[in-house]
């Protein structure tokens, strides 16, 4: 009988001593920089130290009553470690905060000049981040757009891993500049990239006399896709006479390059740029 | 030995033990010891001088990051972070010296997994599946001490001479 009622007694300061000791209640996760409230069990007063990615907190605590911590001491996305140090003791608990919605993306295009009709000539990188600046690694949908001017956009939507969502287009065909937008919800940023023309897909050339030499030129200098090459495109024209070989390197301005070369008696001329090779021209030059 | 050094060297041992004590060095992971794994990363493969100069400049990263919440200085952060990896850990360690509380990292493995290197080498993400040693000081009172396996999400970029950290996040998982 007598050990009994200890033995009850034993439980029942066991019972007490469980229900008033010092503890903290944190939850599996939370969204950053929204109030947070962990409540508190036990008697008595306490200190809780908060540790998080970005910030180190010290709250007074009345056991029993909540912790509350204010958006500003959960704004950064991570593992968060809360320490309650009390007479009984200290205990410690952690739990994570993610990030929370999308507010800005960080955009990068490349190349920001992209030559026409290449495939997956454009490519696009997107790192999406809360307002509190941490990384959405949550994946979310994101669309990408590219607009030509007075042109029917091209867009595609993909969806972020890791943190990041990309994209590869096709370049559009005719040069000039293009939007290149990318959105997530109601949160977009945009780039301009630069469509110039390809490498020179053919030449045409042709000379005249004149009393200094032979006085050549091309024909405007187009890609594959119709568009002027890029002004300072190189056009080698090599001439060959009785006096041996000599090559004359000219730039392209407005489409056309020229070069005025040294001739004597019969002379052949011809021009290449990149791969395109163009026509040969024979001429008599004075002697 | 003159008596004024007789009565010097005890003293400087003292003190060089006492600092020993309370600035233990710093066994942070070598950059040798950081695994990287680069396969599965893209669009562009990640070259062999990327991969020494990431692992180089991860590992003296965090030796920074530990550095830096010890001495509770932020100023050496500059040489491996930047942006908002930066702007939070110098915030952290400004919390510190208000609150009189000291927290302590000590990292002792790091398993590096590239996840994405785009076209123009202008960014590297990564996976970083780091086991850390974490004490937290209440004025300079030991109040928890644990070992964590922690998930990092990490973006690193490339500066002049060596790569930054940008963002480390700490992620439930990947």
């Amino acid at each position: 009988m007598r050990s009994s009622f200890v033995l009850l007694a034993c439980c029942v300061v066991m019972a007490a001593g469980t229900a008033f000791a010092a503890d903290v209640t944190v939850p599996e996760q939370a969204k950053a920089g929204s109030k947070l409230s962990l409540a508190t069990s036990g008697s008595g007063e306490a200190t809780a130290v908060i540790v998080g990615p970005s910030a180190v907190v010290k709250h007074k605590v009345q056991l029993g009553q909540p912790i509350t911590l204010d958006e500003d001491e959960v704004a950064s996305a991570g593992r968060y470690e809360v320490i309650l140090e009390s007479g009984e003791g200290n205990v410690a608990k952690s739990f994570f905060v993610v990030a929370a919605k999308p507010a800005h993306l960080s955009f990068v295009a490349h190349p920001s000049r992209a030559p026409v009709s290449q495939r997956n000539g454009i490519r696009g990188s997107v790192y999406a981040f809360d307002p509190d600046n941490n990384l959405v690694t949550d994946p979310i949908p994101v669309i990408f757009k590219l607009t030509e001017k007075e042109k029917a956009s091209i867009q595609k939507q993909t969806v972020s891993k890791n943190g990041v969502a990309s994209i590869a287009l096709d370049s559009p065909q005719r040069e000039g500049a293009v939007q290149f937008q990318a959105s997530s919800g109601d949160v977009n940023a945009t780039r301009v990239v630069r469509v110039v023309a390809d490498e020179p897909c053919a030449l045409r050339i042709h000379a005249q006399m004149q009393p200094k030499g032979v006085q050549v030129e091309t024909d405007p200098v187009k890609d594959c896709s119709g568009n002027l090459v890029p002004d300072g495109t190189v056009v080698t024209f090599t001439e060959n006479d009785a006096q041996g070989r000599s090559t004359v390197d000219a730039n392209v301005k407005k489409g056309i390059a020229r070069a005025m070369l040294p001739a004597q008696g019969e002379v052949t001329i011809s021009a290449a740029s990149g791969v395109a090779l163009g026509n040969e021209v024979r001429l008599k030059a004075n002697q | 030995m003159t008596g004024r050094m007789k009565f010097c060297f005890p003293a400087m041992l003292a003190a060089t033990f006492c600092f020993a004590l309370v600035f233990p060095a710093s066994a942070s992971v070598p950059a040798s010891d950081i695994q990287l794994t680069v396969s599965g990363a893209g669009p562009r493969e990640v070259e062999d001088t990327v991969q020494q100069s990431v692992q180089r400049d991860y590992a003296q990263a965090w030796q920074t990051m530990e550095a830096a919440l010890e001495s509770g200085d932020a100023s050496g952060l500059n040489q491996y972070w930047v942006g908002v990896a930066h702007d939070k850990l110098t915030q952290k360690i400004q919390d510190e010296r208000r609150t009189n509380v000291r927290v302590r990292y000590q990292d002792k493995s790091h398993h590096l997994q590239a996840v994405y290197y785009p076209t123009d080498g202008a960014a590297l993400l990564l996976h970083d599946d780091a086991e850390v040693e974490l004490q937290v000081l209440d004025s300079g009172k030991t109040i928890h001490s644990q070992t964590i396996h922690e998930k990092y999400v990490v973006l690193m970029t490339p500066g002049q001479d060596r790569w930054f950290v940008r963002v480390l996040q700490s992620v439930p998982n990947f």
